[in-house]
This record gives C-alpha cells, structure tokens and sequence, in this order.
C-alpha cells in the first residue's frame, strides 16, 4: 500500500516537471518571440524618427542663382547655385534640377555635404535661355525639396 | 501540492514580469521617441514663424567712397542678422560679374536702423554702371535692390500735362510719375528724372523744375513724383511735345506730354484752364478735387471734396492718435448728381499739405528740439523757442539720421554745434529736467566725448551728457558755484556704446540730488549726489551738441540725432520708451491707409472699392520749422497708387459719389492742411484722380432772395458787350417741381444791363463781375416800369441744378451764345 503510494507520488512529480518544463519553454519562446518583435518596432521606430527629425530640422534656402553666359567663354552657358543651411542640422545636396519650358536636366552632386549656417555653391553648365524663365531645384539626401526661379532679361 | 502551487505561480509570474517590462519599456521609449519628433515639430515651426517676423525695410542706399552704404530699419519683433550681400555688375559694356560677401556691420535690433552696409566690402562700384544688391539674412529672408540704375527693365512711366490745353501766356504744370513696378521686387535708388523738349509750334515763355530733383530711393510698388512748370504762348492750335525720361534708365523708357495752346471767345474764369466754371470763385481743373472743410449737404457730416479752389484761410485735420488708441478715419464726399462720369484707368494720388507733430503726441512741452534736418546757417530749433545752434568747423547735413533721417555728422575734432545764451529753456535750475537723444559713434573712442552740455566754463555749475573714455554713458551735474558735488549716473556693466550703432539715451534729474539714466530703453544706472546748500545755479555762457569746452579733446565723433531738452520736466519710463520705439523722424514717420470708394448718394452702401487702402501709404517727417513758416514748400508729399481700372460713377444708381477715407495707421502724428486759400505751391491738400469725363457734381451755395455772382473773362481774340438776355436757370435736382431763373443786373456791381442797354465794352484779357436778380419765375429785370413787385414766384430753399446762359455780341459783328452746367447747388 505504501509502496503504492509512493509510485503515485512519483508519477506526479514526473508529470509537474515535465509540465513545468514545457511551460518554461514555451513561455521564455514567447517571451523571445515578443522581445524579437517589440526590438524590430522599436529599431523601425529609431530610424523613422531620427530621418523624420533630421528632415524636419534640415532648411536648405536657394540663396542665390545665377545665370552665367558662355561659360567659360566656350559658348556654353551655366547656372551657379548658392545653397544655404539656415537649419540647424547638416545635408547633403543629392541632385540640382534645372529646367525651363523647353528642357530638363538633372545633375547629381558630389560632396555636397553643407553644414549648418554655412553656404556651398553648384555650378553646372546648362544652355539657359534669355527671356525665358529657369527653373532650379535641389533635393537633399533625405528628400527635401526647395525650388526657385531665374530669368535673364 | 502547495508548493509545487507556489511553483507555477512564481514561473508565470516571472514570464508576466519580463512581458510587462518589456511592453511598458517599449512604450516607454516609443513616447521619449515621439516627444523628441514633436519637439523637433515645435522647432520648425518656431523657426517658420520667426521667418514670417522677420522684416526689414532699405530706407537708404548710396554710394560713399565707391562704396555700397545700405542703411536698413528693422520693421520686424526680432532682430535682423544680415550674413551675405550679393553684389552684380550688370553692365553690358562691361564684363558682368558676381560677388557675395559677409558683412562687418550685421546685425539690427528690433525697431532699430542699420546703417553703413557694405562699407567693409572690398569692392569699389562705378556709379556709372548699374548694380543688382541682394541682402541674405540668417533666417534665409533676402531683400533686392539695383544701385545708380533705374533698374534694366523697364518702368511705369507717366507725363500729364495738368491741363494739356491752355490759353496763351497761362501756365501750366507737367508731372511726371515714376512707379517702381519692378518684377524682382527691387528697390531702385538715385530717381532722377530728366525733361526733354521735342519743340513745337507754341513757344516756351518760362520753365522751372523738376520739383523735387531726385528720390534717393524708390521701394518696390511705390511712386516717385516730379513737375515741371511752364508757360506758354501762341496761336490756337500751337502746341509742344515734352518726353520725360530717368536718367541711367533703359532706352526708351520714356513717357510724353503735349502742350496745346486753345483760344476762346470767352470764357468762365478758370485761373489757367478754359474749360473750368467759376460761380462766386474759382474753379479747379476737373481731376483735381480738393480737401474742403464744409460738411453742408454732404451726409454723415462728412466733409466736402470737390474741383473748387480754397475758399477758407484754412483748417488743420490733426490725426490725433496716441499709440494704442481707436484709429481715426478722416472722410471727404463728393456731391451726388444724376450724371454719369467714367474715371478712366490710371494711377491716383493724394497729395497731403501737412505737418508732422515735433515729438508723440501726450509728451510735455519741450524745451529745445533738434532734429537736425537742415543747417541753413544754423540747425534750427523745433520747439518754437527760437534757441538754434551755430556750427563750427563747418559740418554739413547728410543722409546718416537715426531711421533714415537726416543728421550733421561731426568729425570728433574741430566740429560741434552751440547756442550761446542760457535761458529759462537750458538753465537747468529747476528739481527735475530731461534730455533724450540718439547718437552713433563713427569709431571707438579712448577719451571722453560730449554729446550735450550746458556751460562753458569750469569750475562752474554744469549740465553734461557724455561718452566716457570705457565707452559708457555717463550723466552728470552740478548746481554748485564751483561746479562741485555733482550727481553723477554711468551705465552699469562693461557694455561699450562707442559700437558705431545707434543708440537712445534719456537723462533724467530727479531731483537737485538725483539723476537716472536710460540707455536703449533699459534703465542704465540711477545716481544719487551730495550736494549741500545752494545747488540750483544754472550754466553760464552756452550750451553744446558734440562738445565740451571745459573738457579738452572732447568733441564727439559721429552722429548726434533728435536731441530733445525738458528743462523742468522729469519724463516717465513709458515716456522714455515711447522716444525709444515710437519716435520717427525720418522718410517713413507716417503710415496711412487711404480707402477710395463708390458710394451711394446717402454714403450708407460702398458701391466699389476703388482702392481698398489696405496698404499703408508712407509719408515723410516735415518739421514745422524748416523753412521757416508752418506749411512751407516742402510740407507736401504725395501717395500714389497703383494702375487702377476705370470707374463708372453712374446716375442710374442713383447719384453716386466719390468718397475719400484716410485712416490713421502708425508713426508720428500729423496735422493736415485742408481748405486754405493762402497756399499756392503746392496747393492745400487734394485728391487728383484720372482725367474723369466730366466734372464732378460740386458744392456749390447760396442764399434765398440773394443775387447770385458770375465770374468771366474774355479770351479774345474780340472784345464784346453782354446783352440783357443774359441768365442764369436753375432746375430741381429731383426733376420735380418749378425751375426758376435770374437776370442779369449788373456787370461789376457798377453798370445795368437792360432791354435797352447793353453791358460794357468787355475787352479781351479783362474780368468782369456779372451779378443777376434774385432767381424767381418766371426771371424779372428791374426795369422803370417794372418793379418786378407781382406775378413772381421767389426761388424757394432746395437743391437744383444750375446753368448760366450766355449772351452778346462781339466786336466782329458775330452773336455769342454759350451754355454751361455749373452743377448742383443747395439754396438754403
């Protein structure tokens, strides 16, 4: 009878450990399931906000175009682009687009890194037209877009 | 069984635990995350907003030395941080080029002027070259402006011959408008207009002009103003072309006028017009409508605005308004009449006669002011105390004023301005006094430098305003005989104001012991003296602007600007921040809106906004002193505005009406002349708009039973008598009711015309009177036998229309027969 019992008793100890086993593992596989996922949200969420900030903080100003004729003095005409960081982060100048009525070109900028409170200037050679009104626009890194308009009388 | 319970319990717990943690972490951070984005939101939009604030105006640009000199106010809340200046040559005979540069002298406060731009560049311009100037600021906001060209594109340019038609040896005027309608916003500089004679038949009996010269700038949309004076002679018909053009402005940029010389019969006296009325007075030419004061039959008690000339010694519409107050808004009417009148398109200018207010209005009498806007011998005194300061060594008057004002720079060695004589206006004797003003040093100095001082000798009582050798302010006095124990007030700190900026200072005596100082609207210091016994003696001998004479090498170097003295007064911090941030002396004193409307005959429904006025028309400071007499030459400005379209004032809506609404907005306070026949050039205030089809309905007057008066005048080319079945008719306004009609009676109150006799030999070039019977119905002559005592209704009390009819022969043999509408007039 005791001998009995004491089988019982064994089985049962048996069982809860295994049970106790399989809750651990299943619980701490979820537990690392969790933690998996709320890392990921949680590096998506760094990264979106930090590009969201930055181009939020990023102001780029076209300061000053200008349109410079037969340059240099080989009947081809440019156009010098001064942009300014008015911001208090620093960009990077990716593309310079000029166009008019008639034509588009798009110019990708090396080193185009500007510092905060700190002008750079483009220049690239593009046929302007007189009288007709140039359109400039430079997009950032982070995808920040200002635009401005020159004309040569 | 418990324990093993207690196990599971723990486990799940602990599973609980690391869950929660990990949850409440991660949302932890997501917030911090979106609390740093929205502060970062928050940033930008701040830094939007203070894009928006930022405003600054050129006031000035020359060339000094060749060099750019950009003087620039802060019209913003914030202050102004210029980093780059964008120079470029765009000349065509020469090799065009650009250049930016970091100015020295950058950075305005609000409310305050930046002068001497562009003086640290290192580039020399050529005033004969054009120059396209654009100002960057910190904030990204820019400003443009061309330099010693009248831009390179071209202008709004107009010439009006006011009136193109004259009869021979009259007058008339050309006027010429410049506006700056410039496509890149530019601000043009140096507007010299220049008069070219194309010739013509009519000959040239006089010339004088242009008035004024020049503008030394022309801000984007406003509008420069230049007349010329002449006079002609000739045949009818003889005329003569004028082209008026900008000097260094583009070819064929240019605008004309022709001249015309008519001659009539007769005509209504018109002053220099021949198609202008006269009843009772004379008339003005039909675009000009004048400023009167009358209020009768015009509705709400507005004032009357019509083309007849001054007819009162004048009235002054003061625009009273203190700084916080209700804005006032000053109205002048046309009268109404069922006639049509088409306005065409054109630009329209208020040409104001007025005055400026010599400190902000609420301010106690002051005993010496100096605004330093001229040095015709002396620099006058604007208080009315007659207490002017002579130079010596000679400086003159230039454009370097705090807000674009004018000042007298002085050169920190031999130059200095003096009053001679201590009187009860600079005695100082009295508990309380104060004295405010603006200076700027040309350079840092290194001894103490006097901006004003009462007394020439030392070792006597004093009266001292000065820059100390540290660059600080310091105020001091004495009242002692020996000039001892004086109160003494230095600005705190280690700040230096010899910066070449501008600065305000206000120094007050609060008592025989006590002064304070303000410098730049901040309280600067307060001081307390020792003096015991008699410590009232005033100053001997003069007193000083920008010199001490007890005080060697003490002339001050640079500009001294807008001292003002109270000699009994102790002015309030309120006060003192009003003379700071409120006071305006310079090109841009006043801001006015000027509304012009179509109204409907009871002026209760605006018909059309002709021009809105929700732009502020500036208008310069006009010292009451300069010149000499309160509304000399140069108290006149004009606003004009933009190309307005057409308008058609039509009878059909019932008798509309042309109203004029000037509403107070900013700056100093200004007392505008209206209504006063002494003035002469320019007239008194007027509203001149584009030459309108017809006349507008006047105001004209007169009693019941009274004899109305005709003024006429003989053109030639034949001499002529009058005949008795000359009239004047009169209708009712509404068309209901009897007309009624005058006869002639007299011609100049001296000769009857009958049936059976004529007029006078009315020869040409004379004036005469004619004067008529009191108007009835039907129209009587006093004759022998005809008393005109039955069978006549008088002209009863009402509003009618009036017409003369007249009537003669001339000495050629040939009837003359002419009838002419005089407009509205009320019999009351």
């Amino acid at each position: 009878m005791i001998h009995f019992v004491n089988r019982r008793a064994l089985s049962t100890v048996v069982t809860t450990a295994l049970l106790l086993t399989a809750v651990a593992v299943m619980g701490t596989g979820v537990v690392a399931w969790s933690n998996y996922n709320l890392r990921s949200f949680e590096t998506n969420l760094v990264t979106s906000a930090s590009n969201n900030t930055n181009k939020i903080n990023e102001a780029p100003i076209i300061e000053n175009v200008v349109l410079v004729p037969n340059f240099p003095s080989n009947g081809v005409n440019s156009v010098n682009v001064t942009v300014t960081n008015v911001g208090t982060v620093g960009f990077n100048v990716k593309t310079i687009t000029i166009s008019d009525s008639t034509q588009s070109a798009t110019k990708t900028v090396s080193g185009g890194n500007v510092n905060p409170h700190s002008s750079s200037m483009f220049s690239y050679v593009y046929q302007w037209i007189n009288g007709k009104i140039t359109t400039v626009q430079v997009m950032t890194s982070r995808g920040t877009v200002v635009s401005t308009q020159a004309m040569q009388p | 069984m418990i324990r093993r319970r207690g196990l599971s319990s723990v486990v799940g717990a602990v599973f609980a635990v690391i869950a929660l943690a990990s949850t409440v972490g991660y949302i932890t951070y997501s917030m911090n995350v979106l609390d740093n984005y929205n502060q970062s939101v928050l940033a930008r939009n701040q830094q939007g907003a203070d894009i928006v604030k930022e405003k600054f105006q050129i006031s000035g640009v020359t060339l000094v030395g060749n060099k750019l000199n950009v003087t620039v106010v802060n019209t913003g809340s914030l202050p102004v941080n210029f980093t780059k200046i964008w120079i470029t040559n765009k000349s065509a005979t020469t090799t065009a080029w650009v250049k930016s540069y970091t100015p020295v002298n950058k950075v305005a406060a609000p409310g305050n002027t930046l002068t001497n731009i562009g003086q640290g560049v290192n580039t020399w311009l050529n005033t004969n070259y054009p120059y396209h100037v654009k100002l960057v600021t910190s904030r990204g906001n820019t400003q443009e402006f061309d330099v010693t060209s009248a831009a390179n594109s071209k202008l709004d340019i107009r010439l009006y011959a006011l009136p193109p038609t004259v009869v021979t040896s009259f007058s008339t005027e050309l006027v010429m408008f410049v506006i700056n309608n410039s496509t890149n916003g530019a601000t043009l500089t140096n507007i010299t207009p220049q008069l070219i004679d194309q010739g013509g038949s009519a000959n040239v009996d006089s010339i004088s002009g242009p008035t004024p010269s020049s503008y030394p700038t022309l801000l984007p949309g406003q509008s420069a103003y230049f007349k010329w004076d002449l006079a002609l002679s000739g045949n009818n018909g003889d005329s003569r072309l004028y082209v008026a053009q900008l000097a260094n402005g583009i070819s064929g940029n240019t605008a004309s006028a022709t001249v015309s010389i008519v001659t009539v019969p007769i005509s209504l006296q018109s002053g220099t017009s021949v198609q202008s009325l006269g009843l009772s007075g004379s008339t003005l030419p039909s675009n000009i409508l004048l400023l009167h004061k009358e209020n009768n039959t015009t509705p709400a008690n507005t004032r009357q605005m019509w083309a007849a000339s001054a007819e009162t010694t004048g009235t002054v519409t003061y625009t009273g308004w203190a700084s916080g107050g209700s804005p006032q808004v000053f109205t002048w009417i046309t009268n109404n009449d069922t006639t049509d009148n088409i306005v065409p398109a054109g630009p329209w200018v208020l040409s104001l006669r007025y005055v400026s207010d010599k400190i902000p209005i609420g301010f106690p009498t002051a005993d010496l002011i100096y605004h330093f806007e001229t040095l015709s011998g002396t620099s006058l005194d604007s208080s009315g105390n007659s207490e002017n300061l002579s130079p010596t060594g000679s400086p003159i008057v230039q454009n370097t004023g705090v807000n674009g004002s004018k000042a007298i720079p002085l050169n920190g060695n031999t130059q200095y301005l003096s009053h001679t004589g201590i009187d009860a206006h600079s005695n100082v004797v009295n508990n309380l006094a104060s004295t405010a003003g603006w200076f700027k040093t040309s350079g840092s100095i290194a001894t103490q430098r006097s901006i004003f001082h009462i007394g020439n000798t030392a070792a006597n009582p004093f009266y001292d305003i000065s820059l100390t050798s540290a660059g600080k302010v310091a105020f001091s006095f004495s009242g002692k005989s020996n000039g001892g124990s004086a109160t003494t007030c230095t600005s705190l700190g280690i700040t230096r104001y010899d910066d070449q900026n501008w600065h305000h200072f206000v120094a007050v005596k609060t008592g025989l012991n006590g002064c304070s100082l303000y410098v730049d609207n901040q309280i600067a210091a307060v001081g307390a003296g020792t003096c015991i016994g008699t410590c009232n003696l005033p100053p001997p001998g003069a007193f000083y602007v920008g010199n001490d004479p007890t005080n060697a090498n003490s002339n001050f170097p640079g500009n001294v600007d807008d001292v003002i003295h109270w000699n009994s007064v102790q002015l309030t911090s309120y006060q003192v921040q009003v003379l700071t941030q409120k006071a305006n002396y310079g090109p841009t004193a006043h801001t006015i809106n000027v509304a012009i409307e179509r109204v409907d005959s009871t002026n209760t429904n605006v018909l059309q906004t002709i021009n809105s006025g929700l732009q502020t028309a500036i208008f310069p400071f006009y010292d009451p002193v300069t010149g000499g007499s309160p509304y000399n030459i140069g108290a006149s400005s004009n606003y004009t505005t933009g190309n307005l379209g057409s308008v058609t004032f039509s009878g059909l809506n019932h008798g509309d009406r042309l109203r004029l609404k000037l509403n107070w907005s900013n700056g100093m306070n200004m007392s505008i002349r209206e209504d006063d026949n002494t003035l002469s050039n320019p007239i008194t205030s007027f509203l001149q708009v584009p030459d309108p089809s017809t006349v507008f309905p006047g105001y004209l007057s007169m009693s019941v039973g009274s004899n109305p008066t005709l003024y006429v005048q003989n053109q030639g080319p034949n001499s002529a008598w009058f005949s008795s079945l000359t009239r004047i008719v009169y209708k009712p306004v509404n068309g209901i009711g009897t007309s009624y009609a005058a006869f002639i009676n007299t011609v100049n109150n001296t000769y009857a015309v009958t049936p059976s006799r004529d007029g006078p030999l009315f020869k040409v070039g004379q004036t005469e009177v004619l004067s008529f019977y009191p108007p009835s119905d039907p129209a009587c002559g006093r004759v022998a036998g005809d008393q005109c005592n039955g069978g006549l209704t008088p002209m009863p009390a009402g509003v009618y229309r009036m017409s003369a009819f007249l009537s003669g022969v001339d000495d050629s043999g040939a009837i003359f027969l002419r009838t002419v509408y005089a407009g509205p007039i009320k019999v009351q």
